[in-house]
């Protein structure tokens, strides 16, 4: 590899981590940056460099540009991997970087902006003929009762610069709208910087589909198979699996075509995720655009024996993929993902920081965990409560189930609350063994009986 | 040795951080052990009277920004909140206060280094 020499990852946890592991496979030297509550973390030990860049607040650390830059120019990185989350879908981040002369990780600017910003991606997917859910031709601003009359109730109100189950608003009948509009508007602004929202039509009982998909400069674009993420908490995402157990192969094709089209009409550059709603009689409804790497990218790394970021990489220094078409529709076995969470099940689902007392991590054939953290360390109460991501490969979905099981099993962390408890229930229920999952499904869990961690 | 005196020398010693004395005159010895219940922590931070003056960002150090002179040398007294140096930042500054007032003890940066968030540039000896 003959671009990057160093890349600097502006991120922390277990994505950080990820990262730096490519690197090191790759030959390239990593930099990470810290603020003063990650100093203990896994991160900073594995990069080859760390940078503290200031305190434990992410607004007053991983959120900031010019200290991220500064990190950058003082270690002499050409390259920055932002990961997800913090500054991973900010455009002016992307510009900085590149006045700066340093190399983003991730589309450039004018394509996270069209495509990040969902009214304007919504006129993308209608370009590209992929079929939307009813909604307002873009951002609704007045004559609320006007625009929602088209659609029909229940809908949702969503905001335009919105992401991760945030401002989200749904609506069931005419007298509650201009309410909620106005109120999804002012959160939106608060949240998120952009107080435009847009009504879209509220499907009951949907799944939620999503395509990975890759496009280098060349030109070559790469759909690969679907991740179902349906097992859902207030629109937050906790198990994932590839492929979808409600897909056959016929739509697994549409799905991915559409996809391709997509990229083929934004012109995108860098890896992205298309995002669907499916109905119960296989129909699916574009939603959003995802211009950075997902914490659920492991399952589709499994199945088709892929690297994401190294191909995020290839294509930042304007190489071609290393994979096509051809290898990963040509994908093995299926996999599982559970996101292990440090929070209280019991406790409407509280962040729980402390001390790891205990860690004991699951291991053998086909088991692969992501995690910052280790015995004694220390969880900071400043991030998000992601602690472990617990990856399961099996050759079909019964043995996946099977081995998720055992390994969930296994892993044991004490000290501080987790959600490992709730994931056993899931795997153990018979609606999730014959995939027959409603949108309800984490609720009826919970209600089921207390779940012990 | 009278019982009051060995009370004495008993309340001196856990006023200390011994654990045991060995008293001799002549023939005469006595020695007294701590009992304390639990070997101590080992406690030991280096306790300074020095008051660090840390970066506020990661950053390049500056002692003035340019066309100003400095004027904290080693020996001399700054006032609280006074200007110590900066810090650039790309195309940003930001002012390195000192925390307290007193006097430069130690400088342990140079103009135009790199640093990071929160490390020592100077200490201070309080007045």
């Amino acid at each position: 590899m003959k671009h990057f020499n160093k890349i600097l990852i502006a991120n922390r946890g277990e994505i950080a981590l990820r990262i730096i592991r490519t690197l090191k496979e790759m030959g390239i030297k990593s930099v990470a940056i810290f603020s003063e509550a990650d100093r203990a973390s896994l991160h900073v030990r594995e990069a080859n460099e760390a940078v503290c860049i200031g305190p434990a607040p992410s607004n007053e650390s991983y959120l900031r540009i010019p200290q991220v830059l500064a990190a950058a120019k003082i270690t002499g990185a050409d390259a920055i991997h932002p990961g997800y989350g913090f500054l991973a879908e900010n455009p002016d981040f992307s510009t900085a970087c590149k006045k700066e002369g340093i190399v983003f990780i991730g589309p450039d600017a004018a394509s996270m902006e069209k495509l990040g910003h969902k009214a304007m991606a919504r006129a993308i997917a209608v370009k590209s003929k992929i079929p939307i859910t009813p909604g307002t031709n873009g951002c609704i601003s007045k004559n609320f009762l006007q625009g929602a009359k088209k659609i029909g109730y229940p809908l949702m109100v969503k905001a335009a610069a919105g992401g991760g189950g945030k401002g989200i608003r749904i609506v069931r009948d005419s007298s509650q709208l201009e309410r909620e509009a106005r109120m999804a508007s002012a959160e939106a602004k608060a949240a998120f910087g952009n107080g435009d929202i847009y009504f879209e039509k509220y499907i009951a009982n949907p799944r939620h589909v999503e395509i990975q998909f890759a496009r280098d400069s060349k030109g070559n674009i790469v759909a690969f198979p679907e991740r179902d993420c349906s097992i859902q908490r207030r629109h937050q995402k906790l198990l994932e699996e590839s492929p979808s157990p409600a897909v056959d192969k016929k739509t697994r094709e549409k799905l991915v075509s559409a996809t391709i089209r997509l990229a083929e009409t934004s012109k995108y550059v860098g890896v992205g995720t298309v995002e669907f709603l499916m109905d119960s009689n296989g129909n699916f409804y574009f939603m959003e655009v995802n211009t950075r790497l997902q914490v659920e990218h492991p399952v589709t790394e499994f199945i088709t024996a892929t690297d994401l970021v190294k191909e995020q990489i290839l294509i930042a220094a304007g190489e071609k993929l290393s994979v096509n078409q051809a290898q990963v529709s040509n994908f093995r076995g299926h996999a599982i993902e559970h996101r292990i969470n440090a929070e209280d099940v019991n406790n409407n689902f509280a962040p729980s920081p402390g001390k790891i007392e205990e860690f004991v991590l699951p291991g053998g054939q086909w088991v692969r965990v992501d995690t910052h953290i280790y015995q004694g360390y220390i969880l900071p109460f400043y991030y998000d409560s992601l602690l472990a991501k617990l990856i399961i490969w099996g050759a079909t979905r019964e043995e996946a189930i099977a081995r998720s099981k055992r390994a969930l099993n296994e892993f044991f962390i004490s000290g501080i609350s987790t959600t490992l408890g709730l994931h056993k229930k899931i795997v153990n229920d018979e609606d999730f063994v014959k995939s027959k999952v409603s949108a309800d499904f984490i609720e009826r869990i919970l209600a089921a009986k207390e779940i012990s961690a | 040795m009278n019982v009051k005196t060995l009370g004495k020398i008993t309340k001196w010693m856990c006023a200390t951080d011994l654990n045991e004395i060995i008293w001799k005159n002549g023939t005469n010895k006595f020695t007294l052990k701590v009992n304390s219940a639990q070997p101590q922590a080992c406690n030991v931070s280096a306790r300074s009277s020095l008051i660090p003056v840390n970066s506020p960002s990661i950053g390049i150090f500056r002692f003035a920004i340019r066309g100003k002179s400095c004027l904290v040398k080693e020996g001399a007294e700054v006032k609280k909140g006074q200007d110590m140096g900066i810090i650039e930042i790309g195309k940003n500054f930001k002012p390195v206060k000192a925390q307290e007032a007193g006097f430069v003890k130690i400088i342990c940066i140079e103009d135009g280094k790199t640093v990071e968030y929160g490390q020592p540039l100077f200490f201070l000896e309080p007045k």
